[in-house]
């Protein structure tokens, strides 16, 4: 066994971290948060040339077959740098749905418009009744006249107000709550009745409202198989799942970082606060809890997604982000005491991302109750 | 849940041979005096500030002052000051029926810094003439007050402090910066420690001064929190003159009076009655949140945290009873209001995670227009929802002030422990 990056692995890491050293330090970052579209079109060029949005996709779709080992590599240094680029959101979670469609006209463009840095994607799944559950689906898609007739209420869309296409989950048959009878249907953005309220999230990112109101869609945009989107939904969730979790770790290993630096420099009762034993150890603490989170990061990268055993470790790290994740946030916070809580310090920015990732894709009590149920 | 309805009502003034008596029932006298509370607070506290308060928006000075100035009226601004100076003169029962009735139907806290903090100082401290004059200035709210102790180099030891006050003819000449100043921006008289001797201990140089916010020499800078809000600031003196008349106490005696005057603010900074206020709402939320086919309030693994939570709230407001009766009796408060002020800031954080896992992914969109006083505009998710997760993060800031929690262990380990 060796759990060292191979050279392509290296490769990747080395050129993330030193785009992240060289072009995005905070405050380009809080330039690039305060624009008017929450992020930057020149380093999404940059993205598409270093060829990052490619990467996770297979060679057969014009991407790099990159696997969750290249992708948790990008993404831990995307926590590291905070970047609020919509790679999670186009490129990992809706690209990844795009990937498990079956073959189209529609599907092969949008990837490879993805690839190229053209298109922005984002998926609308969660609606104001659903919480955390992706199959409680209420907006419906009916077929009249051939065309499908869409109406509903999607919440807090990542990314949609930048996207050039939304991916809306729609019932097409059965209940509200069952797993079954859901369908994905690719809308471009701006069609008639496809009303988007676009915002900035706590966390520095943007989401919106998207309210469907008779929204007429071509038959060629139902992507998924009628009635059966579940299992590719599932699956794009469990692969961005991968990305949260390093994305945590990124975050958990740089706060550790940052309070390390702090509690050497921060003078108090004539030395240095991390003289004292009890920030020695609390200290401590947060770097066992970065390398929890990093080693359950690595586990569900390592183990995927296609055996209950590697689902089991990706729903761990996940629950983690919420559990460790919480308590060294609030331990980063503490130590750096009033500094802290200020919005000028970096410390607060990463806290605020790594609180919202707990609750991003359903939050550490949603994913306990999906452990119990995966069985043995 | 009968946790919250439990009424932990003690009486315990009666003290005899060791032996505490408790009663734990209201008298009629009680019972009516809980009806007049609440039908003064139900006539006079503005609906619009009342729901902001509830759901965690910020109330501007306006609609504190309006609140203040009702109090103030009735008589009822300063239940903890003696008699003779304006204090309600009532019992420990009616004090903590006035507090849980205020929380409960969420009217504004009143700014501690001139009824909780100067104010005992002064009473304990002041000459005649400070008592007259800023006593009846502060009951009013005429004068708004704030804390200049933090520095931006003493926080956690805060005896390091350097703001500098020389003795120049018929007061002290002052230099420094202030930090984390609540509410400086709104100020008229802020209560300061300077450093009137650096050649001893460094306690025994610290002085106590009123300092009028409107001298010439002071200005103030807002820092803003990561929730994005401004409440504190830095505050720059830089050659501002306090009249010989605005020392408290004695010169180099400045220390003792802070302790003094710490011990009060950690009394109150338990905020139980807000606490309970804020799990009760917890527990509506949970009610109307959608969580399947379910509302949240049928997730045990969510409601089992609430639960967890309010046994921890429970215990405290015991605690802080106890204070009060001590309180009451004259019997300052001593290192005991060290674990008040712990557990009560970790109450209203845990509180605060409860409402952000409740708010879903309605936690995420930012609005911070939302959440100030007279916006209009529609809010995107519950409205409860708008200042869950700022509330979250800028709750971070109650383990740190006040004296941090480590400070407070400290005080415990050495007072109680004796280590």
């Amino acid at each position: 066994m060796d759990l060292s990056f191979n050279q392509d692995q290296e490769l990747i890491n080395n050129s993330v971290e030193k785009f992240i050293a060289e072009s995005y330090d905070s405050e380009t970052r809080r330039k690039i948060v305060n624009s008017k579209n929450g992020y930057s079109e020149d380093i999404w060029k940059q993205f598409a040339e270093l060829g990052w949005l490619a990467l996770p996709f297979k060679e057969e779709d014009g991407g790099f077959g990159g696997d969750l080992i290249d992708l948790m590599i990008i993404m831990k240094a995307f926590g590291k740098g905070l970047v609020v680029e919509p790679y999670i959101s186009s490129v990992v979670l809706s690209g990844g749905l795009l990937s498990l469609c079956p073959n189209s006209d529609l599907r092969s463009n949008l990837i490879k418009e993805i690839i190229e840095g053209q298109s922005l994607i984002s998926f609308a799944f969660s609606e104001p009744n659903s919480r955390f559950n992706f199959f409680d689906v209420s907006t419906t898609a009916e077929f009249k006249k051939d065309k499908w007739l869409i109406n509903g209420h999607k919440s807090v869309v990542f990314g949609v107000g930048q996207a050039n296409y939304v991916i809306v989950s729609a019932r097409t048959s059965g209940d509200r709550m069952h797993n079954e009878g859901i369908s994905l249907f690719c809308i471009k953005s701006d069609v008639n009745g496809l009303n988007i309220q676009d915002y900035q999230t706590v966390d520095g990112f943007r989401a919106g409202e998207v309210i469907l109101n008779n929204v007429e869609v071509p038959k060629e945009n139902l992507i998924s198989v009628e009635n059966n989107a579940n299992q590719i939904i599932s699956e794009a969730i469990y692969k961005t799942l991968v990305a949260t979790n390093a994305e945590a770790s990124g975050i958990m290993q740089k706060m550790y970082e940052m309070t390390l630096e702090y509690i050497k420099t921060r003078k108090q009762f004539g030395v240095h606060i991390g003289r004292f034993q009890v920030i020695q150890h609390r200290t401590v603490e947060m770097l066992i809890l970065s390398d929890e989170m990093d080693s359950l990061s690595n586990m569900s990268a390592l183990k995927g997604y296609k055996t209950i055993n590697g689902k089991k470790a990706i729903i761990s790290g996940k629950i983690n982000i919420g559990l460790g994740g919480r308590k060294l946030g609030q331990e980063a916070v503490q130590l750096h005491g009033g500094m802290g809580v200020t919005d000028e310090m970096e410390i607060g920015q990463y806290f605020k991302r790594l609180t919202m990732l707990d609750t991003f894709l359903g939050n550490s009590d949603f994913y306990l109750n999906e452990f119990s149920q995966l069985g043995e | 849940m009968i946790v919250t309805k439990i009424l932990i009502i003690v009486n315990v003034d009666i003290v005899k041979l060791g032996v505490i008596l408790m009663n734990l029932n209201f008298s009629n006298e009680d019972l009516k005096f809980k009806e007049e509370v609440r039908n003064f607070i139900n006539e006079n506290l503005n609906p619009s500030t009342k729901k902001k308060i509830e759901i965690g928006h910020h109330i501007n000075k306006d609609e504190m002052f309006e609140w203040q100035t009702k109090l103030y009226k009735k008589g009822w601004m300063a239940p903890s000051w003696p008699q003779e100076y304006g204090g309600t003169g009532w019992s420990v029962t009616q004090r903590y029926i006035f507090d849980e009735e205020c929380g409960a139907a969420s009217a504004p806290t009143v700014l501690p810094f001139g009824v909780t903090m100067v104010a005992p100082v002064i009473i304990k401290y002041g000459t005649e003439e400070q008592k007259n004059y800023y006593l009846p200035k502060i009951l009013s709210t005429e004068h708004w007050w704030c804390q200049g102790y933090s520095e931006p180099g003493s926080g956690s030891d805060l005896a390091s402090l350097s703001t500098k006050a020389e003795k120049v003819e018929g007061g002290y000449k002052i230099n420094g910066t202030k930090t984390w100043t609540t509410m400086a921006h709104y100020a008229d008289m802020m209560f300061v420690l300077v450093r009137t001797n650096s050649d001893c201990k460094p306690q025994e140089g610290i002085s106590f001064m009123l300092l009028d916010m409107k001298s010439s020499g002071v200005s103030v800078k807002p820092i803003i929190t990561l929730d994005g809000g401004h409440e504190v600031n830095m505050v720059y003196l830089e050659d501002v003159f306090v009249p010989e008349e605005n020392l408290i106490y004695e010169e180099n005696k400045g220390w003792t009076v802070a302790k003094y005057l710490l011990g009060h603010e950690r009394t109150s900074i338990a905020a139980v009655s807000r606490s309970k206020k804020s799990l009760a709402k917890v527990r509506e939320i949970a009610k109307s949140q959608k969580n399947g086919d379910k509302t949240l309030d049928k997730d045990q693994r969510f409601m089992d945290k609430v639960t967890k939570c309010d046994i921890r709230l429970q215990a405290l407001e015991y605690a802080e009873l106890k204070a009060i009766s001590n309180d009451a009796k004259g019997i300052p408060p001593g290192a005991e209001a060290s674990m008040l002020k712990i557990r009560g800031s970790e109450i209203q954080q845990e509180i605060t995670e409860l409402v952000l896992e409740a708010s879903g992914y309605y936690a995420y969109p930012y609005q911070p227009n939302a959440m100030d006083t007279g916006s209009n505009q529609p809010v995107i998710g519950p409205d409860w929802s708008t200042a869950s997760a700022p509330k979250y993060f800028n709750t971070r800031k109650t383990t740190i002030y006040g004296g941090s929690n480590e400070i407070q262990k400290n005080i415990l380990a050495k007072m109680v422990l004796e280590l």
